[in-house]
């Protein structure tokens, strides 16, 4: 009897071992990845207040430097014609706002016109709109780019606004979430209660999807914000450049002259609100993201 | 209120092309090998759901349609309510032809039976909801043709009279999240009530809550009809319901009317094999018998020998009829039997106490003369009233016999009831 219960003891503190064990291989990865996400933040920060000669000079630190104002200083005295900071962020503040704000809204109608309707084509359409997803928005860039020249719309907001509508990816995460959340007798009832199929979108069903929209919108929008790529292509009067832009442009055109530490005060002010909606909004992402995933 | 008639109404579901491709490529062993496999009618435009459905319901009467799952019941709703196209056939909802009328123009309401609750609205937002598309007409001197939306004052007193007749009125600022299987469940009736629509459609409301709920909400339901005049229409698959609710009862199996009478009328005199077997619980016994006529006179014979006389009123019908001889299937409820000095021999096996009354399962000793159709054994169910006093008769030898005018014969190759 005892040998019995000898053995249960070291079976049981085995396993207790190996779950030790486990878990801190799970905690010691967890922490490697977090670091790796958190290092560049970090790094940014460092460099943000490093002089430019540090620098230029090359050498790596970790350690915190005094020349954060100076720096901030510089950017907008020294490289006032590049860099105009109000002037940007109002930029890149509309596109993205708008552009999360449409693509939101219209990826949800597609979706809810694909879940809610039979019609023939429907599986064919939903294909098609997930097949867009494969195609890379860079290979029809130079289509698009010749197209907005054809028709004077090169430094148009515009042009960066409206093409977001149409945004495949978010469209599928709707439609996902709208048949793990929105049971049709919802619509039904909507319908004989006597509203119109577009109010029982608005009334019944956006406010439905709010979490969904939440946390696309938000993804959206840091998408829009971050975008270079084809507000570079797109915008080249000063007035109407967007912060990625105008960083771009103050490495390339301050080559010669060039102050480090003012490019990356720069970067570090153009990803400062997107940090501050992250942090605020971290738990809401979360729960957005993971909303719609376990039916009940 | 309102009278809805529906004439010759037909609802098909056509084949996705896939299977339409494979259904022109293999029609007869299609047909042949998926109804027999299933329930489901197939034809070459699609899966027939409802054939057929003629019925025209009065003003402020209470019609149940009620049969086993698919039988096209929940369907024939929709088709009523304008969430389903009407194959062929006609609609008409207060004389007006609505086969192409919108749901929300049909002045109608529905109960679902996942009650359908806006979950981000409170109750009072859930049942002011379908006021706000509420227009009527208010003249003015300018504007004879003037017409306006519900004010929200308007809109709150009718909403706190729905609640106030529902007895909800204490949760009017909740949201459903919050809010029990019978209270949701009442919210859902006050929102289809609240606009007084000419006909009230019920999806199986009852069939989310627990027995005892269910009880409840179904008196409430009767009340409930008492205080608001309209058009019912009501789906369940639930026999007690369909008994207890309906002014005339619509029994459907597979897309088909079976029989439409008052509940009574389907209990006492079912048409068909079918229907004896899905109304009343416990079940009807069926027992393989024999019609023999005997000097102008039709007598059912069992197996055993035991003879019973169908009473003056069924011989009418079977000689109105011109019913031959032949071999039947004769079906008795449960409670028409009774223990006798003559009749079949069987030996107790379980006996339920309900009550007033026990419900008693029974094996016939010696012959297996019950059909075993619906039933698990070859045993003889039979209600006895205790009168005040319970006997526990289980392992008893008894015989069970019943009387001429409570017997039901079925043909044996239709399985129509010969009186009809």
């Amino acid at each position: 009897m005892n040998r019995v219960i000898t053995d249960y003891k070291k079976e049981n503190r085995r396993a207790i071992i190996k779950a030790i064990i486990l878990r801190v291989l799970c905690y010691s990865f967890l922490c490697f990845v977090s670091v790796m996400c958190i290092f560049f933040f970090y790094l940014l920060l460092v460099n943000t207040t490093r002089a430019n000669n540090d620098l230029q000079g090359g050498r790596f630190t970790l350690m915190l430097s005094r020349f954060f104002n100076q720096n901030f200083k510089n950017l907008f005295s020294k490289f006032k014609t590049d860099f105009d900071a109000l002037k940007g962020f109002r930029a890149s503040f509309v596109i993205a706002f708008s552009s999360a704000v449409l693509t939101c809204y219209f990826s949800a109608l597609t979706a809810y016109g694909i879940y809610a309707y039979d019609f023939k084509g429907k599986r064919l359409m939903e294909a098609f709109i997930l097949a867009i997803m494969m195609i890379p928005p860079q290979l029809s860039s130079v289509g698009f780019f010749q197209m907005a020249s054809k028709y004077g719309l090169k430094n148009n907001w515009w042009m960066l606004i409206l093409p977001s509508i149409a945004a495949p990816s978010i469209f599928f995460y709707m439609i996902q979430y709208l048949r793990a959340t929105l049971p049709k007798d919802l619509i039904e009832s909507s319908r004989i209660d006597g509203s119109n199929e577009f109010m029982t979108f608005n009334r019944v069903v956006l406010p439905i999807m709010k979490p969904a929209l939440a946390v696309q919108m938000i993804f959206a929008f840091v998408g829009s914000w971050n975008n270079l790529y084809m507000p570079s292509l797109l915008l080249s009067d000063s007035e109407k450049k967007t912060l990625p832009v105008m960083i771009n442009a103050l490495q390339r055109t301050s080559w010669g002259n060039i102050d480090l530490g003012c490019v990356y005060m720069a970067i570090f002010l153009s990803i400062l609100p997107v940090v501050i909606v992250y942090l605020f909004l971290s738990r809401f992402i979360i729960k957005g993201v993971t909303a719609g995933s376990v039916k009940g | 209120m309102a009278d809805v008639v529906l004439k010759h109404v037909e609802k098909i579901y056509p084949y996705v092309e896939k299977k339409k491709r494979s259904f022109k490529r293999s029609l007869k062993n299609q047909v042949e090998e998926k109804a027999k496999k299933s329930n489901l009618q197939l034809t070459e435009k699609g899966v027939l759901a409802v054939k057929d459905f003629n019925i025209e319901i009065k003003d402020g009467e209470f019609i149940v349609l009620v049969g086993p799952s698919g039988c096209g019941k929940s369907t024939t709703l929709r088709m009523i309510a304008g969430l389903e196209d009407i194959t062929s056939g006609e609609l008409y909802i207060d004389g007006k032809l609505c086969n192409a009328i919108e749901p929300k123009d049909r002045d109608i309401a529905m109960v679902f039976q996942s009650y359908a609750l806006y979950p981000h609205m409170t109750v009072f937002d859930n049942i002011a909801y379908p006021l706000k598309f509420v227009k009527y007409k208010d003249p003015l001197p300018n504007k004879p043709d003037n017409v306006r939306h519900l004010t929200k004052k308007e809109i709150e007193k009718r909403v706190l009279e729905a609640a106030k007749l529902l007895e909800i009125e204490e949760l009017l600022d909740r949201k459903p999240k919050h809010l029990s299987g019978g209270q949701r469940q009442r919210v859902a009736i006050g929102r289809a009530i609240v606009r007084n629509p000419k006909v009230l459609l019920m999806d199986e409301p009852l069939s989310n809550l627990d027995a005892k709920l269910r009880n409840q909400m179904r008196a409430e339901i009767i009340n409930l009809r008492e205080k608001i005049k309209t058009t019912f229409i009501y789906v369940t698959h639930d026999q007690i319901e369909a008994m207890t609710l309906g002014d005339r009862i619509v029994v459907m199996k597979d897309g088909i009317i079976q029989q439409i009478d008052t509940p009574q009328d389907v209990y006492e005199h079912p048409r068909n094999l079918f229907i004896s077997g899905f109304i009343g619980s416990p079940r009807m016994n069926y027992f393989d018998a024999e019609l023999l006529i005997q000097a102008g006179q039709y007598k059912v014979v069992l197996k055993n020998g035991y003879t019973v006389v169908p009473c003056e009123e069924k011989q009418a019908r079977l000689r109105n009829n011109h019913v031959k001889g032949q071999r039947i299937i004769l079906g008795v409820r449960p409670d028409h039997i009774a223990i006798k000095d003559e009749g079949i021999e069987c030996k107790v096996r379980v006996s339920e106490l309900m009550g007033a009354s026990s419900h008693i399962h029974a094996e016939i000793i010696g012959n297996d003369y019950t059909l075993s159709k619906d039933a698990s054994s070859n045993d003889i169910i039979a209600i006895i009233q205790n009168n005040g006093t319970y006997k526990n008769y289980v392992g008893s030898i008894l015989k069970f016999g019943f009387n001429g005018n409570v017997v039901h014969m079925f043909s044996k190759e239709t399985e129509n009831n010969l009186e009809f």
